[in-house]
């Protein structure tokens, strides 16, 4: 068995420079900038629906709007903070992005329950749309985003990985409910909240599979 | 650390000196059999090695080299009682087997024979090797070229087909 000090020697032999990380704050901020761009231009290019000014004065709409918003935000900076050691806060800190996605499907259920005479909980087929354009506008930011975390070094692999797919897969959905006329709560929560919890599924084994290897590497100045 | 990212070697091997000694009282301290204390202590230092681009000079050293510390220690806890559950229902699992063989001693190793033909050939290997030669786990890997936890495997396999054609034969009479 190799001994410690045999090592650290080797260690010391294997040292090169290495280009530091950048600050979590810088990272966060440069990449929601692009992910932001992509999903703003995605949304644009297929097409925002006709009555989206009219949805601007709706509180329901906006205030549910707003709970995706922080879960997107709350989540990519948990990503981020769990990729870094030692700069990763508390357990309850690490739960606010689920709190927040959790917030954003009770939201939905609740202006739901209130209008149960109407059309609300009746539309939950042929809604696979939606989960595609999300998919669609998040897969270049996933990607980005995988990457800049694999840069790092997750301690927590799974966790960091089902933050990031949360963050990319909410984003993704705001820009899908600006595209989406359906407003049903029932198709909401099988089509907008459903694939952001399986995205987060998803991410959760991404990040055992691909960001744990990740860990293997560091990189050259 | 931050002479140590530039490339300086001999302040990068005297941090390295320092934070073995403070890491190993650590896990000491929690850890009591020697050598997992010196396995986690070496993981923890290739951690920091291969995430030592990750530390922010502007950041205290300690709070990141203590959760690096940290989570090899959780992992290797977990690796070891995932490791000691596997390895006991392996054993509960021929002792089942090597019970019910026994109250039949006459024709006890006919029946275990049978029993062993109706395993995989690798399985039959493993088992005798294992078992009825005597030999570690690790002499195995060595022999047969696998790693020790598929030899594990697939000797738990091995196991649990064997308590089900004893069950079966048991029924069958």
């Amino acid at each position: 068995m190799t001994t410690s000090n045999a090592l650290i020697q080797s260690l010391v032999e294997d040292l090169k420079p290495v280009r530091r990380l950048a600050s979590v704050d810088l990272r966060t901020v440069l990449w929601a900038g692009f992910a932001v761009a992509c999903v703003c231009f995605g949304t644009y290019a297929l097409g925002v629906r006709s009555d989206l000014a009219l949805k601007l004065h709706d509180p329901s709409y906006l205030v549910e709007g707003a709970a995706l918003l922080m879960s997107f935000a709350l989540a990519t900076r948990s990503a981020f903070q769990l990729s870094v050691p030692g700069v990763e806060r508390g357990r309850l800190s690490r739960m606010l992005p689920l709190a927040m996605l959790l917030g954003w499907a009770l939201l939905i259920a609740i202006r739901g329950a209130r209008g149960m005479n109407e059309a609300s909980f009746t539309p939950v087929s042929s809604g696979s749309s939606c989960a595609f354009r999300m998919t669609f506008l998040a897969f270049a930011p996933t990607l980005w985003l995988l990457f800049m975390l694999g840069q790092a070094a997750p301690l927590r692999p799974g966790w960091t990985g089902l933050f990031a797919l949360v963050s990319a897969s909410a984003l993704g959905m705001l820009g899908t409910q600006a595209l989406c006329v359906k407003d049903a709560a029932m198709h909401l929560l099988y089509w907008h909240v459903g694939p952001v919890l399986i995205a987060g599924l998803v991410g959760l084994c991404l990040g055992e599979l691909f960001l744990s290897r990740s860990q293997a590497h560091s990189r050259g100045p | 650390m931050r002479r140590a990212q530039d490339g300086d070697r001999q302040a990068y091997e005297s941090l390295l000196i320092e934070v073995t000694a403070i890491v190993r009282s650590f896990v000491r301290r929690r850890i009591a059999h020697a050598d997992q204390v010196e396995d986690i202590v070496q993981e923890t230092l290739l951690a920091i090695h291969r995430g030592r681009h990750t530390y922010d000079p502007k950041r205290p050293f300690q709070p990141w080299m203590y959760a690096i510390a940290r989570h090899r220690l959780f992992d290797f806890v977990n690796r070891q009682r995932r490791r000691t559950t596997h390895e006991i229902a392996g054993e509960v699992g021929w002792q089942a087997a090597s019970a019910a063989v026994a109250i039949d001693s006459g024709s006890s190793l006919q029946f275990l024979q049978r029993a062993l033909a109706l395993l995989s050939s690798r399985q039959r290997e493993i088992i005798q090797m294992l078992k009825l030669d005597g030999r570690s786990v690790a002499e195995i890997a060595r022999e047969t070229g696998l790693s020790e936890s598929s030899v594990k495997v697939t000797a738990h396999r091995g196991y649990k087909h064997l308590r089900k054609v004893i069950v079966r034969s048991d029924d069958d009479e």
